[in-house]
This record gives structure tokens, C-alpha cells and sequence, in this order.
């Protein structure tokens, strides 16, 4: 709701934050002074198992005469915990330790009026980390390096990385208009990223980078390592990065254990990748577009027409649709259900490829616009492409969570862009047993939509719910998981007292069916390897607290004050936590405990021997599977022709029936000579 | 070196049987023989898939062959995963299939049997990750391969240059499609929907190669057959 309230009140938002923009360095725009210079740019990515550490080295450079705190805003990675972030001024080295957001900030203030180097990183709600620097010499140059860790789930064997750069484009005019801002890199920008996959990769691609990238695969199937480099450039741009893992892999349960001791509380991450035989759904459905079209998304409007132009195009003719638009109100571009067919899809094409983003956002009306006139006798699916940002109208999220229960319907989302309102967009496709998928403008949009449309056609099991017995495990994420789909994988976090044997039951219906799957395992008494799941399981935590939140479902002040608790103790930045930076002297002169440093000290060790070490294979299931069938990626193996495959081959059969006639009648003659030689 | 001459009686046992259809200009006579056997098995694939339990137990699963069920080998060809995999499996079967068998429905049968069991074993061999295999597709191509080159040699016989001409198109077109499939096989997405499985270039090339052999073979061993009708016709 506070989020909300900021949004509206963008003069105000201006002044008290960064504002939204991508990755880039701001400074008041009536100062006169010059933004920072972004120096070099540099990212180093690990994918390990189903989790990625990303770190990001960045070097400033102070062009102006005089002392500078240099303010750098960075769009939030999806779940990404900041866990660490290093600092060099001049020859002062500061490292971060997670305080409450008030005190975090109270204790930079300080530090930096005393001209004390210091630095601040926080998070600003759903959208961004901002850092703050102080003080960058006239002349001189800081280099910051900040690390975030954030579990990557495969989608239908297909797994996928984003390092966020792009302009969320959710701004509001008038915070813009306070800031100057500096995105370009001077020097070089780096990514390199290395796959570590258990299982074995069948292809890596770089969507717009491919001219840059190189890809290099290593002795193990799984393990490639990508390196793109470029000399200067402007951070506008998202890294996708994807990878594919081989077809036909087990449907599996896999657990990555950290316990520190025998004495000590244990994490683990359960990841499920049912593979299940869904049935392809060949009954005709209904969907209802539902189309932003604010001023939000004016960057983004392309992907938008490109992506729901190829879903129409794809439709089935036994299928209906309608599509509504909206900004500050909703309007029916097709207002009653119209067939599939090529020409009324071609003719709602045509609607769409006109849309123009203008005016605020009204989401909420957009959504009741939809939700009228249903055919309670077909399946409805509503497809919502929208950046989130709603400002207009009804914008409380207990609000859209009430309108969702209230129809039985479901909303698969697309959610364009960074810096978009993915907590929202959570709350209506939770509330509806849908689900959402964020799209970068450098995606690939359509497969990102074929995947969803994967889902969408395919039988999926119903009222899902996952059990650990035998290990009493707490802090899980909720037990109920309503709706599994075709390619989707279950992610759970949750800790354990005592290590033992356990079994794990994914409960679900399938087509009227009660359905079991189950195995059973060990959580080991102590294990080492994996120190960040403890960062991963406390994200995850403050997000399932923040969805009931939002849906109404927890008393705000007891979110807060939980959040608050989990960001200091596991040291990560929230929403109510901040991340200050000191030597080590101010932080011994100001008696703040070294929690952090204890924790990266861990996770470093941890990080060395893992790097030095194959990649572990983490499945609990190898001897007795739980599930009977293959997790569906891309599909099974088979032999397709094809239609171009076909068409060559009635070629060949005509030609085979037109040179027969001709040859037939050539050997008539060659048979008369044949004979009158005889 | 001492060149013994075999009697014609020799020659005779030892070279299957003889008919009309070994001459020069069989065609006329061979194209009047009904498909009878690509239309049996192309209904036989039609019944498979209207009987998804039966596809089950007739594809190619890994697991499943190591177990014993060794019939997977040869029936998973006649199995499919959606109705847009069968469609054109399925017509491009049932018109290579009419093309050879008209032609000579031995090496039509012969090729079948061969490409099937060396398809599965390719398969099993080079992708290893591939647990389960099913469609039409390799037996196609071989089917393809033993069509292609009889009406090469068809239209050489009877010294076809335009009809060469266009076979050479055709076949180009099906070379550039195989090549196209192994160089830009690894598609990030397929539409799951409408492709619930990835294409398998390595069947294409292993059918198309046994059908081009046997053909050959095939044409081989009827030059054979006639030259022998026409030393026995002059003596």
C-alpha cells in the first residue's frame, strides 16, 4: 500500500528516493555538478545447482572538482538477496553489515557528515537497490563490488538467468526530472557466467549478444562457461541468459542440505520436477487479453503487440477470445467472444498492432472489464500483459486478491519489464491459481509465451500440496501449492532441527484422481557445502510473509517486524533492512556486530572448495523415482517429418508418377527396338 | 588364373526367382500393383495412435529395452506423440511407401526391417539421453532414400534429363532440410503445444543412408538378373 501511496505521489517519491531507473549513477540535477563516470563494469556469474551468486564489480570516477557522494541505483533482481557488498574509497577498503533500515541509514548519515568514509545500500520496495557512496574524492575514483544470490527454477528443461540493466520504464515524470543520470560505461563491460549443471546441458544461448558472447563448454556435460565483452557502452540493456537441459531427464526430487553441526539449525531446498503424463487439453477455451496500455509501457509496447500477435496467430479455431486494454479505464478492443478463426484473428491483429500507450493505470478496472460477460460453461484463462504499476482507481493488492476469489477464472501474467510490480502481479495469479512470468525486452517473448501456452493446454494436477515426514521441518514455504502445472518446478526452502530419514508426498488430482508421489531420503546430520542457502531460505521467507501482507492475510506491523528480524539475523537486504558500509575501526568504535563477515567468511570457503570440486548431484529419488515419467522439457525424442519434409516427399512422388508415364512410353519404344533387333 | 563358367541351371539356383518384372520397361506392369502393404501398416500407425495405452507399450523407452521388450525397437516407428507428429509422418509414409512398393515391395519390406532396427540402435547409441523415441520419420527417410534413387536410376535409363533435373531438386531440398535440422536442431523453445517432442536428425540420416544402399543394391542385383535373362534369351 505504502508503495502505492509513493508512486502517486511522485514529486515527493523524487525527492526522498533514487528514483527509477535502470543501472546508473545519478546526481541532483540542480547541483551543476556532473554524474559520476561508470569507469569499468563487471559481472561475474555462477549458476550452481539451482541457484545463482551474481557479483558485480563497478569502478566510478569523480569528474568534478570537489568531494562527491556518489548514488548509483540498480534494478532488483527477481528474489535476489543482497548479501554483500565491498567498497573501495581511495585506500579505505568498507564492507557492509545489515542493520534495521532506520539505523542502517541513521549510522551512514552520521559517518558521512563526520567525512568519514561510509556507504549505504537499500533496497527500494519491489523495484531497486540504491547505494550510496561518500565521499568520492575530487578526482578520484571508488570501485564498489556488491553480490546477490537468487535460485534459478527450469522451466520445462529450460533454465533462465537475467542480469537486469534495462530501464524499468515505471518512472514517474516528475522524480525523473530530479535526477541526472549517467548509464554509460567508459571502459569495458564484462559478463562472464559459469554454468555448474548436475545434469547435462544441451545448449546455451545469449538473445542479443551473440556477436559478443563466447561460449565454452567444459569437460562435464553441464558445465560451459560464457564470456561477453565490450568496449564501452551505455547499462540499457538486460543479459538473458538461457540454457537447455538435455530431453527426456527424470522426473526428480532433489535436496541441497546446509547444517553447520550436529547442535545447529539445518536449511534445505527441495526442488521437485514432476514428471507426470499430462494429457494435451483438446477442448476449445476461452481467453480474454488483457492489455495494458499506460504511458508505463510505452518502451514496452512492442513486445507487447509482438508476443500477443503470435499467441493469437496460434490460437485454435475451437477456441474464443475477447481483449480488453486499459490505462486509466478499461476498453473492449473485442468486446463479445469471437471464434478463432484466421479472419477474426487476423482482424484483432490489426486492432492490436495500433494499440498506443498513454495515461495512467488502472489495472483493477482493466481486470473487472474481463471478467464480465464469462461463459460459466468453457474454461476462461485471462492472459495479463502489464508492467504492474497501478495508480489509478482501486490499487490495494487485498483488493485484487477479493476479485480473483471471487471468479473462477485464471490470470497467467506477463510482467514486462524491470522494475515492474511483480509483488502485485503474485498476489492476483496466486489468488486465481494461475501463475506469471516476467519478461525482459531482450527475452525471447515468444518462447516465453509458448512455455506459459505449454501449460495453459496441458491437463495440470489440482489442489497440490507437498509433506516432509519423518524430519520435523519447520519454515517451509507453504505446504499448499494449489495448482502444478506442464514444465513447472517446485521450489520449497525450509529448515531442520535433526538430520534422519524422511519422505517427502507431493499430494495432487489429476483428472478426479488422487495422485501420490513420494520418496524417501536422508537429511544429513552435517553438511557444509551450501552456507548461502541460509540467505536463500530467509528471502524466501520475507516473501511468502509479504504476499500474505499484501493479500490481507497478516497484520502489516507484524510482517515488518518479522522481516526486520529475518534481514538482520541472516543479513540481508529488504525492505526493512539496509546494508551499511564502514571500516572496520567504525564499526568496532560503534560496537556493531560482525555478522556479515562471519557469514561471507563461510560462504567463500564454501564457494573454493565448490569451485575446485564437479558438480554434485543432488537427486534424493535415483534409486526408488517418484515419478514414473520423464520431467517434460522440450518434449520426448522423435522421428518428425515435418511439413517441409512432407512436401519434399510428394514432390518426389509426383515425380515419380510423372516420369513413370514418361518412362513407360520411352521403354515402349526402347522394347519395340529391343525387339526388332531380335 | 583358371575361369570356371557356371551353367546357366547354376546361375539359375543361385539367384532368387525370375519373372517379367526384371525386364526393361517393368514400370508399366509394377505401377499397376496396389500399395496393399503401405496402406495395411499406414492404418496400422492410425489405429496406434487412436489407442494412446497401445503407443505405450510399442515406443522406443530405454528403460523398458533393458528390461527385455525388445518389439520396441521395431514398433516404436509406428508410435507417435501429437497429431501434428503423425500428420505428415504419416503422409509422407503412405506416398514413399506406394512409390517404392509399386517398385519392388521386397526391397521396400527389406529396407523397413533394416532402418528400423538400425534407427533404434542409433539412437540408442549416440543419444544416450534420449529415454523414449517414437515416429515415423527415419522409416520416411528411408523410404525416401530407396524412392530417390530408383527414379535416379530410372530416369538415367531411359535418359531423362529434365526428370533428372527436377530430382535433383527434390533431393537438394530434402539434403539442405536434414542438414538445416543438425546445424539449427537445438532450438531454445519448441512450441511444446504443437511439438511435444525434439526432432531426432540422426534418424533421418541413418533411414535415408540404408535406403540409398539398398536401393543400390537392389538395382544391382537386378542387372544382374537381367543380364542373365538376356545371355539365357540369345543362347
Amino acid at each position: 500500500m505504502k508503495i502505492m501511496i509513493h508512486v502517486c505521489l511522485g514529486v515527493a517519491a523524487a525527492v526522498m528516493s533514487l528514483s527509477a531507473f535502470g543501472a546508473g549513477t545519478l546526481v541532483p540535477a540542480q547541483s551543476g555538478l556532473q554524474p559520476m563516470q561508470i569507469t569499468d563494469h563487471a559481472v561475474e556469474v555462477v549458476i550452481n545447482n539451482g541457484f545463482a551468486k551474481t557479483t558485480v564489480t563497478q569502478t566510478f570516477h569523480n569528474p568534478n572538482g570537489q568531494d562527491l557522494e556518489a548514488l548509483y541505483a540498480f534494478p532488483l533482481p527477481k528474489s535476489g538477496s543482497l548479501s554483500e557488498v565491498t567498497a573501495t574509497l581511495g585506500e579505505k577498503v568498507i564492507n557492509g553489515e545489515v542493520l534495521p533500515k532506520d539505523k542502517a541509514k541513521a549510522v551512514y548519515e552520521e559517518e558521512r557528515d563526520s567525512g568519514n568514509e561510509a556507504g549505504l545500500a537499500s533496497q527500494d520496495s519491489y523495484k531497486r537497490f540504491e547505494f550510496a557512496l561518500s565521499p568520492v574524492r575530487a578526482h578520484g575514483t571508488a570501485l564498489i563490488t556488491f553480490v546477490y544470490y537468487q535460485p534459478l527454477a527450469i522451466d520445462t528443461g529450460v533454465g533462465r538467468y537475467v542480469y537486469p540493466l534495462e530501464e524499468g520504464g515505471t518512472d514517474d515524470p516528475a522524480a525523473m526530472s530530479f535526477w541526472t543520470r549517467n548509464e554509460t560505461v567508459a571502459g569495458r563491460i564484462t559478463v562472464d557466467v559459469e554454468l555448474k549443471s548436475a545434469w547435462p546441458v544441451t545448449d546455451v544461448r545469449t538473445p542479443g549478444f551473440e556477436g559478443l558472447s563466447t561460449i565454452k563448454q567444459l569437460e562435464h556435460d553441464g558445465h560451459y562457461q560464457i564470456h561477453m565483452e565490450r568496449d564501452g557502452g551505455v547499462l540499457n540493456k538486460d543479459f538473458v541468459f538461457y540454457y537447455r537441459l538435455a530431453d527426456n531427464l527424470p522426473g526428480r526430487v532433489e535436496v541441497i542440505p546446509y547444517k553447520p553441526a550436529s547442535d545447529k539449525p539445518g536449511t534445505f531446498m527441495l526442488v521437485v520436477t514432476p514428471g507426470l503424463d499430462l494429457k494435451p487439453l483438446d477442448n476449445g477455451a476461452d481467453y480474454v487479453f488483457v492489455l495494458d496500455t499506460s504511458g508505463s509501457m510505452a518502451g514496452k509496447l512492442h513486445a507487447l503487440t509482438e508476443g500477443v500477435t503470435k499467441v493469437l496467430g496460434k490460437m485454435r479455431p475451437q477456441d474464443r477470445f475477447r481483449i480488453v486494454t486499459f490505462e486509466s479505464r478499461a476498453h473492449l478492443l473485442v468486446g463479445s467472444w469471437q471464434a478463432a478463426t484466421a479472419e477474426n484473428v487476423q482482424r484483432a491483429i490489426g486492432k492490436v498492432q495500433v494499440l498506443q500507450a498513454s495515461g495512467s493505470t488502472n489495472l483493477h478496472d482493466g481486470l473487472r472489464g474481463a471478467l464480465s460477460n464469462l461463459d460459466g460453461d468453457r474454461a476462461t484463462s485471462i492472459i495479463l500483459v502489464t508492467d504492474g504499476v497501478t495508480n489509478t482507481g482501486v490499487i490495494a493488492p487485498r483488493a485484487f486478491h477479493k476479485l480473483m476469489k471471487e471468479h473462477d477464472v485464471r490470470v497467467f501474467g506477463f510482467l514486462m519489464g524491470n522494475s515492474s510490480n511483480w509483488p502485485l502481479m503474485r498476489v492476483i495469479c496466486d489468488a486465481s491459481g494461475g501463475f506469471y512470468a516476467s519478461v525482459s525486452n531482450n527475452d525471447d517473448i515468444l518462447g516465453r509465451i509458448l512455455q506459459a501456452k505449454g501449460k495453459v493446454l496441458h491437463e495440470c494436477l489440482h489442489d497440490a500440496s507437498l509433506r516432509i515426514r519423518g524430519v520435523k521441518a519447520y519454515g517451509t514455504t507453504d505446504g499448499y501449492i494449489g495448482k502444478v502445472y506442464r514444465g513447472q518446478q517446485l521450489v520449497f526452502f525450509g529448515r531442520y532441527d535433526k538430520g534422519g530419514d524422511a519422505t517427502v508426498e507431493l499430494k495432487a488430482r489429476l483428472t478426479g484422481d488422487d495422485k501420490v508421489y513420494s520418496t524417501t531420503f536422508t537429511f544429513p546430520t552435517v553438511d557444509t557445502d551450501n552456507p548461502e542457502l541460509e540467505r536463500l531460505w530467509a528471502l524466501h521467507r520475507v516473501e511468502a510473509l509479504e504476499l500474505r501482507r499484501d493479500a490481507g492475510l497478516e497484520d502489516a506491523s507484524e510482517v515488518e517486524a518479522a522481516v526486520r528480524d529475518l534481514g538482520v539475523n541472516y543479513q540481508i537486504v529488504t525492505n526493512e533492512t539496509s546494508m551499511v558500509m564502514l571500516t572496520g575501526d567504525a564499526f568496532a568504535r560503534r560496537g556493531i556486530q560482525r555478522r556479515n563477515q562471519e557469514r561471507i567468511a563461510r560462504e567463500h570457503k564454501a564457494q573454493a572448495v565448490r569451485s575446485s570440486q564437479p558438480v554434485k548431484n543432488y537427486r534424493v529419488d535415483k534409486t526408488k523415482s517418484a515419478f514414473r515419467h520423464s520431467a517434460p522439457s522440450i518434449g520426448n525424442g522423435g522421428g518428425a517429418f515435418g511439413p517441409v519434409s512432407g512436401l519434399i516427399s510428394v514432390c518426389l512422388g509426383l515425380a515419380g508418377i510423372m516420369g513413370g508415364h514418361r518412362a513407360g512410353r520411352r521403354s515402349q519404344h526402347g522394347r519395340a527396338a529391343f525387339s526388332r533387333r531380335s | 588364373m583358371k575361369i570356371t563358367r557356371k551353367s546357366s541351371d547354376q546361375v539359375k539356383r543361385s539367384l532368387p526367382r525370375l519373372n517379367k518384372r526384371h525386364a526393361p520397361g517393368h514400370h508399366r506392369e509394377e505401377a499397376r500393383r496396389f500399395p496393399v502393404v503401405s496402406l495395411v501398416l499406414g492404418l496400422a500407425v492410425l489405429a496406434i495412435w487412436l489407442f494412446p495405452a497401445a503407443s505405450a507399450v510399442l515406443e522406443l523407452d530405454r528403460q523398458a529395452l533393458t528390461g527385455g521388450q525388445l518389439w520396441r525397437v521395431m514398433t516404436c516407428h509406428f508410435t507417435h506423440w501429437s497429431a501434428d507428429h503423425l500428420a505428415w509422418d504419416l503422409t509422407a509414409f503412405v506416398i514413399l511407401g506406394a512409390l517404392c512398393e509399386v517398385r519392388d515391395r521386397r526391397g521396400m519390406l527389406g529396407v523397413l526391417l533394416v532402418s528400423a532396427v538400425m534407427i533404434s540402435l542409433g539412437t540408442w547409441v549416440f543419444l544416450p539421453h534420449l529415454n523414449a523415441y517414437r515416429g515415423l520419420s527415419g522409416l520416411d527417410s528411408a523410404l525416401f532414400g530407396l524412392a530417390a534413387v530408383f527414379l535416379v536410376h530410372e530416369r538415367l535409363h531411359v535418359r531423362d534429363f529434365r526428370g533428372l533435373v527436377l530430382l535433383a531438386l527434390v533431393l537438394g531440398a530434402f539434403a539442405a532440410k536434414v542438414a538445416y535440422e543438425i546445424g539449427y536442431g537445438g532450438t531454445v523453445f519448441v512450441d511444446s503445444t504443437e511439438a511435444t517432442m525434439v526432432p531426432v536428425p540422426l534418424a533421418h540420416v541413418v533411414g535415408c543412408a540404408v535406403g540409398c544402399m539398398a536401393a543400390l543394391w537392389r538395382i544391382h542385383w537386378r542387372s544382374r538378373r537381367v543380364s542373365f535373362m538376356r545371355e539365357r534369351k540369345n543362347n
